[in-house]
């Protein structure tokens, strides 16, 4: 009888390790969702690395176009179908963050603010939580190519607005036709809305002190639009001057990265991600980058990218462990060294790791007076950057509005008139 | 007799049973994919709601009454009708045209239908990339057709009016196939009698299409413009590659779905949405039954 007990007791103990070992070594399959597929091999080799320091947990790495990611958010996270990591920049997370999005562990926080650059938790900071972990800064810089530079007899990069227009003006190229088949400067028509309006806010509106949104001085916490005003009138006749008064770029040409990297474009306005590209698109393209030109003032925007898990995702604490080993310092660096895109961890050596592209020091040796300008984190903000986008490039195709200050006033005021409309749809507006 | 009675009533049941066996999952599945959605978007466009908050307060018509004083709307309204229109036409007429081209049975003429049909069956965003390419205004194959034509280049995608040309162009290369084969089917089931009776009357071959062929092909032309002009009403796969995705000069084009679409996903104002949404479930029912009407009204 004893002995029979003794057998039955051994069993269940036997029984109960065996199921707890089973529970211990169930292996967690993870997904992230990033909108760099640019970055699918450095993301993959992580994960790689991640899961043989951690065999139980694989991290499967899906990259989408950015705008394409946006979309896909709108309709997994309510739907509490998305990625169980989600790689996001600020802007696509301002409508989830709080209520969809799990806050960091108090561990990883602490790590986190241990070594982070304080600057870059703008984005991620919501009073005392922290609702995603930002390892990523970008902003935007000036791109000139060298060569064309040294052509038209000029020595170094524009540094005041009326230079970049001179400049531009110097280095353009046209055909027989008076077609131009090299741009003065690269500028944003297409493409998805949200970007376009972004490059009007840094290269239009903030040298001219402007702003999408301001806040209320009589009411914080709401806005109104930061551009019908003299900044946002200065900042649509900059463009429409550079397009049908100094003619230093046109529709029809290539635009963008692909334009510089193609030596179609002699300058660019973009983030930092360009030196990556042109890495492996033009890699022997002689070319240096630099802060953007100022006018009454010298700003441009800081955006972060930043790791998010969502509350819907299968296994938290495997997520969050995946996002730690990623901010450590040896990925990090890595990461800056293989990709060019810059850490927010204040403790990189970034001089050394960045001999090989020296262009990215433009987005960490900033001229004294350079200001950061942020998103004002509001779930509409998004919205209304593509909205803005859309209606500016068919502001840009009528050519009438050049020099026409009176009509300029007018569509600005228009454009004002819809950005505030949609504040007050969302009851975020105030004078 | 009763047990006669009872054969044929047991013979209703079962065909009642069977028709109701064939229909009820089909008719439920009809229900919750179809009708319950039209429902709870019909609904919908009288809330103030978005993907993030969920349904949110009753706004009574005010997403209606928004919604007819934009901008956009109007303009994606203009296009879409403009597009379809456009598209239906040519895409009709030439599917036609090489419809009865090909019933003649020149040489080759399985070839040449092969050819027409092959893009029916390519996938539409690789193939809108492709156009993109070819329509390239500085290293495309048609400017550079052109200029070798010594006639001037053409911005295909860089003003909204020409990218609205270059949709309408690649969606009705797209199409012709289809309607074609459509066409075909319906010419191959006239009978020979008429068009040897009309050759005794010593009719030319353009009375005998407009007396004969076209009469005769009158419901296979209805069924072919009714899909059109359904099909071409929610255009947006091309529109959306061609114009809205490219970062070069490319001109946006706004049409009704992709209008939806970024109010619903990029704006995240559902209401809104859902009441262009229904604005479009009515343009499409109205085109339909008028079609349908102008059909009955010639019969």
């Amino acid at each position: 009888m004893r002995r029979k007990s003794l057998a039955r007791a051994t069993t269940a103990i036997l029984l109960a390790v065996a199921c707890l070992a089973q529970v211990q070594a169930k292996p967690v399959k993870l997904t992230l969702w990033s909108g760099y597929p640019d970055l699918q091999g450095f993301y993959e080799s992580v994960a790689k690395e991640f899961t043989a320091q951690n065999p139980d947990i694989t991290v499967e790495v899906q990259t989408f176009a950015l705008a394409d990611l946006d979309k896909k958010l709108g309709m997994s996270i309510p739907s509490k179908t998305s990625a169980d990591i989600l790689e996001l920049i600020s802007l696509y997370s301002f409508p989830w963050a709080t209520k969809y999005f799990s806050e960091v562990p108090a561990n990883l926080k602490k790590g986190c603010l241990d070594v982070v650059n304080k600057t870059y938790l703008h984005d991620v900071m919501y009073g005392e939580k922290m609702m995603g972990l930002p390892f990523c800064f970008y902003s935007e810089v000036l791109y000139y190519n060298k060569d064309m530079l040294a052509e038209a007899g000029l020595k170094g990069p524009p540094d005041t607005i009326e230079q970049l227009v001179d400049y531009a003006t110097k280095m353009t190229k046209r055909d027989a036709d008076g077609n131009v088949v090299r741009s003065g400067i690269s500028l944003r028509f297409a493409g998805n809305p949200s970007g376009t309006c972004e490059k009007f806010w840094a290269f239009g509106l903030m040298p001219f002190g402007g702003d999408i949104l301001a806040e209320s001085a009589k009411k914080p916490g709401k806005f109104h639009n930061g551009f019908d005003n003299e900044a946002g009138r200065k900042a649509l006749g900059l463009y429409l001057d550079l397009i049908y008064k100094h003619k230093v770029t046109d529709f029809n040409i290539k635009q963008d990265s692909d334009a510089f990297a193609q030596g179609k474009a002699a300058m660019l306005e973009r983030e930092q991600w360009v030196v990556g590209t042109l890495k492996t698109a033009a890699p022997g393209l002689n070319y240096g980058a630099s802060a953007l030109p100022k006018g009454t003032a010298r700003n441009t925007f800081a955006i972060t990218r930043n790791m998010f898990v969502p509350k819907a995702a299968k296994d938290q604490a495997a997520a969050w462990k995946f996002v730690s080993f990623f901010y450590s310092k040896p990925i990090m660096e890595r990461m800056v060294r293989e990709t060019g895109w810059l850490s927010t961890r204040a403790d990189l050596d970034y001089k050394a790791l960045l001999k090989e592209s020296p262009q990215l020091l433009a987005g960490i040796d900033n001229p004294p007076d350079l200001k950061f300008i942020w998103q004002k984190r509001l779930t509409i903000e998004n919205g209304i950057m593509t909205k803005m986008g859309e209606e500016i490039t068919k502001l840009l195709r009528d050519q009438g509005l050049q020099g026409n200050e009176a009509k300029i006033r007018e569509e600005i005021h228009k454009l004002g008139a819809i950005v505030d409309d949609m504040l007050k749809d969302s009851d975020l507006y105030a004078e | 007799m009763n047990s006669g009675r009872g054969k044929r009533l047991f013979a209703d049941r079962e065909e009642a049973s069977f028709i109701l066996a064939v229909l009820v999952p089909t008719m439920a599945a009809f229900l919750v994919i179809r009708l319950a959605p039209i429902a709870e978007t019909f609904v919908g466009s009288f809330f103030n709601w978005s993907l993030v908050d969920g349904f949110g307060r009753f706004v009574g018509v005010r997403n209606y009454v928004r919604l007819f004083a934009d901008k956009t709307f109007y303009s994606s309204f203009v296009n879409t009708i403009n597009f379809t229109v456009f598209t239906t036409l040519f895409s009709v007429v030439l599917g036609l045209l090489f419809a009865c081209l090909l019933n003649r049975k020149p040489r080759f003429s399985t070839l040449y239908e092969t050819i027409i049909f092959v893009p029916v069956v390519l996938t539409f965003v690789p193939v809108c990339l492709v156009w993109m390419w070819l329509l390239d205004w500085e290293s495309g194959f048609v400017n550079v057709a052109l200029r070798a034509l010594g006639l001037p280049r053409v911005s295909w995608l860089a003003t909204p009016t020409m990218s609205m040309v270059s949709v309408i162009i690649v969606s009705v290369w797209k199409v012709i196939g289809y309607n074609m084969i459509i066409f075909s089917v319906g010419l191959k089931a006239i009978p020979r009698e008429y068009y040897e009776a009309s050759a005794i009357d010593g009719s030319s071959r353009w009375t005998v299409f407009r007396r004969v062929t076209l009469p005769l092909l009158k419901p296979i032309t209805l069924f072919v413009t009714v899909m059109a002009v359904i099909n071409n009403l929610k255009v947006f796969t091309q529109v959306y590659v061609m114009t809205m995705g490219k970062q070069g000069g490319g001109a946006q084009v706004d049409v009704l779905v992709s209008d939806i679409y970024t109010r619903s996903f990029v704006y995240y104002r559902m209401g809104s949405a859902s009441a262009e949404a229904m604005v479009l479930l009515v343009v499409v029912l109205a085109m339909t039954a008028l079609q349908f009407r102008l059909a009955r009204e010639d019969e």
